[in-house]
């Protein structure tokens, strides 16, 4: 779970679970006298203080009996309190104290033995757990509380990591295990991608208590990608509207006399028409995605080159191909795949100057090259060039070209680099997934 | 030449049929599949413009009719976008080519001649580049009027070139024009032809360029 310390639900269960036991566990303790209503605090505490003192002095003689072996501190207790005593049994052996003194003033009759008022107490000694019959008992009252809390807290603080421990290792394994389905609709939300079809975070095994936050945040992506659908309905549109226009121009240029404006003014038809196919091929590669059809990379791209031929002997150029592999197959779309390497050479061939020459190479691990003589691109700039409207070279377009180019490629998976040529201008490096 | 126009964007068709017009062609227009039906019974057209997006269907539909016709005429389809898959499925239907729109006059001139020629089975046009003639049909070469005499092969690639003038013919497409299976060609015998081709074309005046793209293959060009 990827929450902030602070936000961590398994935290916040914990410190509140780990709060309640010690709340429970304080109450429990502080309404101890109150539960033995017969007997005053004072003797309460005083009880407790003598049973404390006690304990230590029981244990058990080799033949498992039991037996008493005073402490000092209880020699010392009796010797102060003369009126204290005990009997202490673990249902086999019978030990008592003080009781000898009692018997003296009062008789060892039946009614002297009901005389004896005291309170029972089970505890636990080395000998195991002994109930002890007490009575007589004194104490400071102030030191009788403090012996007791200090006793309890102990106590209550070992219980207290014990629980803590079980309740922090329950909690972050239920959270683990219940948020499981919450992890899954992260990693869903994690993978989307524009353009992704029908739901978007599985609602599947989904806690009730979180639906309602991926139910809505499925309906909130549902409208955001009706929204997107009707942008980009219109973006194509849009583009698809403005070649009509663009074509009936470019035809009634035709009725004009040759001049120099003339020619500008078809340069500039051109340019509209290439700007509204960009736009088209943009939009089909963003939201139709590349298709994956099988295909000779070698051949395509000598095709291309071939295509380009005239443009470049028209230019005063020329280009060239190589491949050092006699065939490549790849699935791709060949449309992209055709526009982005036609992209690259029309670059190769703009950039590489007069006489200049653009080549492709298609090395023997699957690289393919595109590289011109021109005079390279800075290095801080290649990044650049991959960003839509950047005309890093001034070039005459609206600075699409690269972009699409980059985006066809990575609708395949593949990869373009821009580098220093051999030896100058710049080298476009495509490396397609293995 | 009598061309029919199947366009449904008015002004679109007007201007093409203008420009058309100017250059000597005879065009008729119409603006849906209907009326192109019953054109294509009423006269006989040299070629067919098509437009895929017509208001009562797809112009592909139209293909077959074309087809039947006893002198069925080269049929370009015209369309918004020249989407690889579109394309494929234009030709399979027996469209002869295809041209995406916005496609400028001269672009389409050159295929409308070029698919007339291909479809020319029996009355060959002669292919002209410069001082420079070839008639396919008769293997003739003649450069001012001079014939022209060349060897079979340097023969073969003339035509080969000239028949896709201003465009690159690839190498393989050259290499198995010319050389059967049992005389395999050493890498650079395609090479010597074109240059024995070149020199003799230079010699000859013929103001007809052959460039060679290394890797990919040649290109004729008037030059």
């Amino acid at each position: 779970m990827r929450a902030t310390r602070c936000n961590s639900l398994a935290r916040r269960l914990v410190y509140g679970l780990v709060a309640f036991q010690a709340l429970v566990l304080i109450g429990g303790i502080l309404t101890e006298p109150l539960r033995e209503s017969r007997t005053p605090l004072s003797q309460w505490l005083a009880a407790e203080e003598a049973v404390r003192l006690l304990a230590p002095s029981i244990g058990r003689e080799p033949g498992g009996r039991l037996v008493l072996r005073p402490e000092p501190v209880l020699t010392a207790y009796m010797e102060a309190n003369p009126g204290f005593w005990f009997f202490a049994t673990d249902g086999d052996t019978l030990l008592r104290g003080g009781v000898d003194r009692i018997d003296k003033s009062e008789g060892d009759s039946e009614e002297a033995w009901r005389a004896l008022e005291g309170t029972t107490r089970y505890v636990s000694t080395s000998a195991g757990r002994v109930a002890i019959l007490l009575g007589g008992q004194r104490g400071d009252f102030w030191a009788g509380l403090r012996g007791w809390l200090t006793d309890r807290l102990w106590r209550i603080a070992l219980i207290l990591l014990v629980a803590g421990l079980c309740t922090t290792a329950v909690i972050i394994g239920l959270v683990h295990l219940l948020l499981r389905p919450v992890r899954h609709a992260a990693r869903a939300a994690a993978a989307l991608t524009p353009g992704q079809q029908g739901p978007h975070l599985p609602v599947e095994k989904v806690p009730a208590e979180i639906l309602p936050l991926v139910n809505a945040t499925n309906a909130a992506f549902a409208r955001l990608e009706e929204e997107n659908e009707r942008q980009r309905r219109f973006v194509a549109n849009a583009a698809h509207e403005l070649r009509t226009p663009v074509a009936i121009l470019g035809i009634r240029l035709d009725e004009l006399p040759e001049s120099a404006a003339k020619h500008k003014l078809r340069q500039d038809v051109r340019r509209l028409s290439l700007l509204a196919n960009q736009l088209l091929d943009l939009e089909r590669l963003h939201h139709g995605g590349a298709r994956r059809e099988s295909l000779d990379l070698v051949a395509l791209a000598r095709d291309v080159v071939a295509d380009m031929g005239p443009l470049a002997i028209e230019d005063g150029s020329s280009i060239a191909f190589s491949s050092e592999v006699p065939r490549l197959d790849i699935l791709g779309d060949e449309q992209a795949l055709r526009g982005a390497l036609s992209n690259l050479i029309g670059n190769a061939l703009s950039h590489g100057g007069k006489g200049g020459l653009a080549e492709l190479r298609i090395r023997h691990d699957g690289v393919v090259e595109v590289a011109d003589r021109g005079a390279g691109v800075p290095a801080e700039w290649r990044e650049r060039v991959f960003e839509p409207f950047q005309r890093a070279g001034g070039g005459t377009g609206a600075g699409l070209g690269l972009y699409i180019v980059r985006e066809a490629l990575r609708a395949h998976g593949a990869t373009i680099e821009l580098r220093d040529g051999e030896p100058s201008g710049a080298l476009f490096r495509i490396r397609f997934p293995a | 030449m009598r061309i029919l126009l199947v366009e449904d964007e008015t002004e679109l068709a007007v201007a093409l049929r203008a420009a058309l017009t100017r250059r000597g062609f005879v065009v008729d227009w119409v603006p849906d599949l209907d009326q192109a039906r019953a054109a294509i019974q009423e006269a006989e057209f040299r070629a067919v413009l098509l437009d895929r997006r017509l208001p009562d269907g797809d112009g592909v539909t139209l293909l077959p009719a074309i087809r039947a016709l006893p002198d069925p005429p080269p049929v370009i389809l015209l369309t918004a976008r020249a989407l690889i898959a579109e394309r494929v499925e234009g030709l399979d239907a027996g469209a002869d080519d295809y041209l995406a729109k916005p496609f400028e006059i001269d672009e389409l001139l050159a295929r409308l001649r070029a698919v007339s020629r291909r479809r020319g089975n029996g009355a060959v046009e002669p292919l002209a580049l410069g001082a420079l003639r070839f008639d396919p049909a008769h293997r003739e070469a003649s450069v001012h009027g001079q014939p022209l005499h060349l060897p079979r092969r340097e023969l073969a690639l003339l035509d080969l070139l000239l028949r896709r003038a201003g465009r690159v013919v690839q190498r393989d497409a050259i290499e198995a024009a010319l050389f059967g299976f049992d005389d395999a060609p050493l890498s650079n015998t395609l090479d010597a032809h074109v240059s024995r081709l070149r020199r003799r074309l230079t010699e000859s005046e013929a103001g007809v360029v052959i460039h060679a793209l290394r890797g990919v293959g040649y290109l004729v060009k008037a030059g």
